[in-house]
């Protein structure tokens, strides 16, 4: 199993009566509440927890792309990337993702994409993302057209990356006359595709497609979810297109915090943990999901599992439904030895901040983690996996 | 003075024998001829050069914006002002430029500016430009729009990074409901703007307006024109604005070499900077550059008067003669640029010390010689070294 440390690089200074003033830390939440003196301390302090997940030998480091909110202060995670590029040697540095087709140029990420890949001799991952319900406010982009523009933005980037330029591309969003990429990728064909999804079922049929078998990365959800849509995944895979889905397809997401004790581990986490879901995260639902965003299938889905982990959660909830990993070095190891010999991802990126998680301690949970159960789980494969039983999944 | 180090990035390993099917290296050369291998390896020395450069004394780094081409392989500056976020100690990152008004979401660069300059505590400069002509044909967009599209953007970006959020913003061409930047520059009230520029008029009334007031920057020109255009921002600053333009807003960029010995100087530095002039640079006579509405005709004639002499068949001796560039000893290339200074009292002076195929050892040669002998004599240059302006010789010329 790979294991990647995410960070979403919080503005956990956030003054949280101000940000009670508000409907959420999203779009509207004004700027003013940002003091830059503090963002050069947080992002720096960030950007060296990621370099020492590299030294501490993860085999990834994350980042992500957010705009206008307190929850996750990059907008841009090409620049968090490049400047990770030569900061850090040995690991995969993964873009989970970018919102392309929230562009009217995304060929502009896909040069980025491809200089970074250049940069670091290939070790980039793409994630392709449509970006959450409130980027199409702060963008003031229509969302009703947002899966077919991220799709035509996809087979556009893929052109781009693999065939010769110049070529003329003419789609229904996108037309652009001499597409001719400088730079092309590093890796050949182009860096490893990962989707990241909230459980979209069009966004899991499109990925498992044989074209594609791209990387589906479930996020944050209570666990029984988590294993609907990773058998989703797996069960696309044979049902629609005939073939079995590898582990090396599957990835999971969830935060992590590792102290000496489970109690110790609780009573650390509970307050930066609460924070992350219901002062950062929290969205009203129309801004999660505006008109248009989601097919309506696909809204019934989501609206009934994701309405569980919106609002006021608690440390023990959380973990009880196993959104979140909390606890000692055994507690954690098994933890994920069990979750990954019933879904057999091969992929696990772990939150290690979270919230307002102070220096020492996302450091020390790191540490621990790094130590105790790192070793212990790198080493899993399909062996430890039960193996996946259709059935079971379409009997749920 | 403030002395920078500039570079293109260019694709040095280009197999020339392109020029028998290709009529240039922009836009619509294959990227068949770009191998991401040597692109690796190009792109991990020339940031190693900006890196050598800052930690020996430079003031500043600067990186660019072409999309394309082999000239230089920067379509995202960002990424590379990124890249040396961490690795520069103190030094500048000047972004010369990004170009704004090409995008339609110009707050997505407004935000990746903002987080580099939180990043490196307000080191970062941001250029804007409007993009070589080149660049509409890449970006399928409307370069008759151009020079407007540019303004509003800055308008757009300048009022997100100082104004507190949300706003709405309803513009010609850009239209927000929300517009609350986060992060906020570091900088209060934002980063240095440059402009860095051709020499189109539009530009530098623009620049010098004293709403602005922004650094305006030559690039590479014959030496009589580059003081021309500088003169020609004074002047403006004065005669339609009534004031006296700072030499800090006075900014000039040129290739430089320095070698042992004159001759050294011109032996090593010749192949090099022939290919960048000769082979990489974008041939003004072709239409791709100057793209139906790109620029006014009364720009349009000023700039191909001023730049038409640069394209084609140049030898080093001819750009020595004209102050294109400055190459030899340490002496001379001391003496030329103090002398530059004195004429056109330039508070920003941008050396690029690698330039078309110049390989890795001579370009950290020249970097090395440059910090030790020439940068410290120019670091102490100030407005007692320049003659002055003198608005009734601009006006005369």
């Amino acid at each position: 199993m790979n294991v990647f440390m995410f960070h979403l690089m919080p503005y956990a200074a956030l003054d949280m009566k101000e940000r009670d003033k508000h409907p959420s830390a999203w779009v509207t939440l004004p700027n003013k509440l940002f003091d830059p003196k503090i963002g050069h301390e947080l992002y720096n302090r960030y950007l060296d927890e990621l370099e020492l997940a590299d030294e501490l030998g993860f085999d990834g480091v994350s980042v992500n792309e957010h705009h206008q909110n307190a929850y996750g202060l990059m907008p841009s995670p090409v620049v968090m990337a490049a400047s990770l590029a030569r900061r850090t040697s040995n690991c995969k540095i993964a873009i989970l993702g970018n919102a392309f087709a929230l562009r009217e140029h995304p060929l502009t990420l896909a040069e980025e994409h491809a200089m970074i890949d250049c940069i670091t001799g290939g070790r980039l991952i793409t994630g392709f993302v449509r970006g959450i319900g409130a980027e199409f406010y702060s963008m003031a982009a229509n969302p009703t057209l947002s899966h077919e523009r991220h799709m035509e933005a996809h087979d556009l980037i893929i052109r781009a990356w693999t065939e010769e330029g110049p070529f003329a591309f003419e789609g229904k969003h996108y037309h652009f006359e001499y597409v001719n990429m400088w730079p092309r990728p590093y890796q050949d064909p182009h860096p490893p595709i990962w989707c990241p999804s909230l459980g979209s079922t069009e966004t899991i049929e499109w990925a498992a497609h044989p074209d594609r078998k791209y990387v589906y990365a479930q996020n944050y959800s209570p666990f029984t979810n988590v294993c609907k849509f990773l058998d989703q995944y797996r069960s696309t895979a044979q049902d629609m297109y005939g073939y079995e889905a590898s582990s090396s397809q599957i990835g999971w997401t969830a935060p992590v915090y590792v102290a000496d004790t489970d109690e110790q581990a609780v009573a650390e986490a509970t307050e930066h943990m609460e924070a992350l879901f219901n002062k950062f995260l929290y969205l009203p639902f129309e801004t999660l999901f505006p008109p248009g965003y989601l097919t309506a299938q696909s809204y019934k889905r989501v609206a009934s599992h994701k309405r569980g982990i919106m609002g006021s959660q608690t440390m023990e909830a959380l973990i009880e439904n196993g959104v979140v990993i909390v606890g000692s070095p055994d507690t954690v190891r098994k933890k994920l030895i069990e979750c990954h010999e019933v879904l057999g991802f091969s992929t696990f990126v772990a939150l290690m901040h979270f919230g307002t998680l102070p220096a020492d301690k996302t450091e020390r949970s790191m540490r621990l983690f790094a130590e105790e159960v790192l070793p212990a789980i790198q080493p899993l494969s399909d062996r430890e996996y039960r193996g996946f039983e259709p059935a079971s999944a379409a009997a749920e | 003075m403030k002395v920078f180090a500039f570079h293109l990035m260019p694709y040095a390993a280009l197999d020339m024998s392109y020029a028998e099917k290709y009529s240039s290296v922009w836009l619509k050369l294959p990227n068949s001829y770009f191998d991401p291998k040597i692109g690796y390896e190009l792109y991990n020395r020339y940031l190693d050069e900006l890196e050598l450069a800052a930690e020996l004394g430079f003031d500043g780094v600067c990186v660019n914006e072409h999309h394309q081409n082999a000239y230089g392989l920067m379509p995202s500056p960002v990424v590379m002002a990124s890249a040396l976020a961490g690795r520069t100690g103190d030094a500048k990152i000047a972004i010369l430029g990004n170009a704004f008004g090409l995008r339609e979401h110009p707050l997505t660069l407004a935000e990746e500016h903002a987080m580099i300059d939180c990043i490196t505590g307000g080191r970062l400069i941001t250029g804007m430009v409007r993009g070589v002509g080149c660049e509409y044909f890449s970006m399928g967009a409307n370069p008759a729009y151009s020079l407007e599209r540019h303004i509003e953007a800055h308008d757009l970006v300048i009022r997100a990074w100082t104004e507190e959020g949300p706003f709405a913003f309803e513009g010609k061409h850009y239209h927000f409901e929300y517009v609350n930047t986060w992060p906020r520059p570091y900088q209060q009230p934002h980063p240095p703007i440059w402009c860095p520029s051709q020499g189109s008029s539009e530009t530098i009334k623009w620049a010098a307006h004293p709403d602005r007031k922004y650094t305006y920057l030559q690039t590479y020109s014959a030496f009589d024109s580059v003081l021309r255009y500088l003169n020609s921002y004074r002047a403006a600053a004065r005669d339609l604005y009534g004031y006296a333009a700072t030499s800090k807003q006075i900014a000039w960029c040129t290739p430089a070499y320095v070698a042992d010995t004159d001759a050294q100087a011109i032996d090593e530095a010749r192949p090099h900077i022939q290919t960048m002039f000769n082979k990489l640079l974008p041939k003004i006579s072709q239409s791709m550059f100057v793209p139906p509405g790109y620029m006014s005709n009364e720009s349009m004639k000023q700039i191909f008067a001023h730049k038409a002499t640069l394209r084609g068949g140049q030898t080093i001796e001819d750009m020595i003669a004209r102050g294109v560039i400055a190459v030899g000893s340490p002496d001379t290339v001391r003496s030329i640029l103090i002398e530059r200074h004195r004429q056109a009292g330039f508070d920003h002076l941008l050396l690029m010390p690698q330039f078309g195929t110049m390989p890795g050892e001579l370009a950290e040669k020249n970097i090395r010689l440059l910090a030790a002998e020439v940068i410290p004599a120019l670091q102490t240059l100030n407005d007692d070294d320049y003659i002055g302006f003198e608005p009734a010789a601009a006006a005369a010329e």
